[in-house]
């Protein structure tokens, strides 16, 4: 357990931070291959 | 909906709640708290988790059992209402928490009515998305009195769905006299109000104090759309509700971990129960609330807070034994025909998942965050940052990698995700909404306060008034209304419906060959497939030879009837033809 508050915050926003930037890579792959993306079906009913 | 049928809704769910606010108000894991409308609030979602929780056991015997016992139910609280009033009158103090906060109960009564406002527009809305199948769930609980086993006469699948919800719906309609889906249209407008009063009271654990506390909940309430105002778009009922009881968990954790080892094991009991209650509402949430755990127990720097939350946990799980050993058993062949891990949505770009959340609520949560950096945060505090990145990772491993790897696997033939990320990107606004309560304890609000008010007033007045207008024509459709009441009428029981129009199946009580199923129904099971596979005529004639059942086209309005069909029924969105065999009479 790592007691320290202000580690823990640090790593915290780490793993926020590393999420958000996959998640900005992820959203401009979707952004530049949108219309190949488009193609596939979706579940909706 | 009419606003006098709201309020017989609201009767009945009243009637519903009353014994168990009686009965569970000895229990103390439910914390009083300092004010009348939190401590309500509080209590009121003690009592819908035990409501429906009841519903669940009972209605699996009997629907008419569980309405017989709650009967019982409602004497014996009054029974403890006369008693607790008796000591009540002896004891000279007045608790801290009747004190009445106008604050806090205008915030909740303004809730209320930004939820109200859009069914009430909308007058005759049968809910959006999801409401088409939670509409089916519950009049079949109505119709089978217990709770629907299989997914018949729609579809010949098991319910793999949990009805948490579905019976809090069936019970409001049966006592109230309103169909079921006003009865979901209710249940949402309480579920908004009493997320709000709980979030509060979360904050004001939090923080301490009380703007942070009412900060927070009027992020939620007025300024969040995505899992908040936006769920009577998409009919998100059992999410709404799963979540609200994910958040009295949380509160039971925080409240109960600082007090001594009696109480804890009161809090870890009653931590539990909730935490079975969101099993038997909503999976997605009860994942959410593993999200928390795992994150908690990883990050938590409290021993107490813990031990409280491996407490919890281990309650829930031995109470939901008689539940998840059958599921479990069926292993995993079952699971892939659903679409839990092989869900195609629309992909959702950080822009897009901002944009839906609201950029108001967005903005204030990363001032929030960077104005509170400098902080020493407390173990509660961080326990709420856990979950926070818990879900943004989760949501960014389903959402971007999850489907990378789905591509990159099949080579470019498939493009598909897991679990359903943009439901974890609206569970994201919860913790959202509780952290940017650090903006009334900033230095920013010492030094802008008027400007960070008017922020949050004119992003609330805007949003509530704009989505209140958008939403007024959400699951509103005459034509389908007036084609299904006619499939109902002039088609015998055991046709098929080849199309599918929205809330078809639940108004007109026929099969179709396109039902709505959720993503966690085995819809890609042999005994669904065969009717989403056929597309041409001929094969659905082939199919009528053997099945000798009759059959009805839903055809688009402009077009040519084939001649091998008769047009029998026409409206400006739909028409119905048959075979001239069977023609209607």
């Amino acid at each position: 357990m790592i007691r320290n508050p202000t580690t823990v915050f640090r790593i915290l926003c780490g793993i926020i931070a590393v999420s958000l930037a996959v998640a900005a890579a992820g959203s401009i792959l979707f952004l530049l291959f949108g219309e190949f993306l488009a193609g596939f079906p979706t579940d909706a009913f | 909906m009419k606003a006098w049928d709201l309020v017989r809704v609201l009767l009945a769910y009243a009637y519903g709640v009353l014994p168990y606010l009686c009965l569970l108000s000895p229990l103390r894991w439910i914390p009083a708290g300092h004010t009348l409308s939190g401590h309500l609030a509080v209590r009121l979602t003690a009592a819908t988790a035990a409501l429906s929780l009841a519903g669940t056991i009972l209605s699996a015997v009997s629907f008419d059992l569980f309405l017989g016992i709650h009967h019982l139910l409602a004497a014996a609280g009054a029974a403890v209402v006369l008693l607790q009033g008796g000591r009540r009158r002896a004891a000279p103090d007045r608790p801290a928490w009747q004190r009445f906060d106008p604050w806090l109960a205008a915030v909740l009564i303004l809730a209320f009515l930004v939820r109200a406002a859009p069914i009430l527009i909308a007058r005759a809305s049968l809910g959006g998305g999801d409401a088409r199948f939670h509409n089916i769930l519950a009049a079949k609980i109505l119709l089978e009195r217990q709770l629907a086993d299989t997914w018949l006469p729609f579809a010949a699948l098991r319910v793999a769905y949990p009805q948490g919800a579905h019976v809090l719906a069936a019970l409001l309609a049966e006592w109230s006299g309103r169909p079921v889906h006003e009865a979901f249209h209710v249940l949402l407008c309480v579920c908004g109000v009493l997320t709000t009063g709980v979030l509060y009271r979360i904050a004001r654990s939090l923080f301490g104090s009380e703007a942070p506390a009412l900060w927070a909940a009027s992020l939620y309430a007025f300024v969040a759309v995505l899992g908040s105002l936006d769920y009577f778009r998409w009919g998100g009922v059992p999410n709404a509700l799963g979540m609200l009881m994910v958040c009295l968990l949380i509160l039971a954790l925080l409240e109960n971990a600082p007090r001594h080892a009696r109480r804890r094991r009161a809090g870890a009991v009653g931590g539990g129960l909730v935490l079975l209650a969101v099993l038997r509402i909503h999976h997605y949430s009860l994942l959410v609330a593993g999200l928390l755990f795992l994150f908690g127990l990883l990050f938590a720097n409290d021993r107490a807070l813990r031990r409280l939350m491996l407490g919890a946990a281990t309650v829930a799980l031995v109470c939901a034994l008689p539940w998840l050993v059958p599921r479990v058993s069926l292993g995993a062949d079952e699971l892939a025909q659903t679409a839990v891990f092989r869900f195609r949505e629309p992909p959702l770009t950080l822009f897009s998942v901002i944009q839906h959340m609201n950029p108001a609520l967005v903005l204030a949560f990363v001032v929030a965050l960077a104005e509170a950096r400098r902080r020493v945060w407390t173990a509660p505090q961080l326990l709420i940052l856990a979950w926070l990145a818990g879900m943004v990772a989760a949501f960014a491993a389903l959402e971007y990698l999850y489907r990378a790897a789905s591509l990159i696997l099949t080579r470019g033939g498939d493009c598909f995700t897991a679990l359903t990320p943009s439901r974890m990107a609206t569970d994201l606004v919860y913790p959202m909404s509780l952290l940017g309560g650090f903006i009334p304890i900033s230095r920013l609000w010492e030094k802008h306060r008027g400007a960070c008010l008017g922020v949050l007033c004119g992003s609330a007045v805007l949003t509530c008034s704009t989505l209140s207008f958008t939403q007024a024509s959400v699951g509103v459709a005459p034509d389908a209304v007036s084609a299904a009441a006619w499939l109902r009428a002039h088609t015998p029981t055991d046709s098929l419906i080849v199309g599918s129009l929205p809330h078809v199946e639940y108004l007109s009580w026929r099969e179709t060959s396109r039902p709505p199923l959720p993503a966690s129904e085995a819809r890609r099971h042999p005994a669904f497939l065969w009717k989403t596979q056929r597309s041409t005529f001929r094969e659905w004639f082939a199919w009528q030879d053997v099945m000798q059942r009759p059959l009805y086209f839903l055809l688009a309005p402009d077009g040519r009837t084939p001649p091998f069909l008769r047009e029998v029924y026409s409206n400006p969105s739909v028409r119905v033809a048959t075979t001239r065999e069977n023609d209607s009479p």
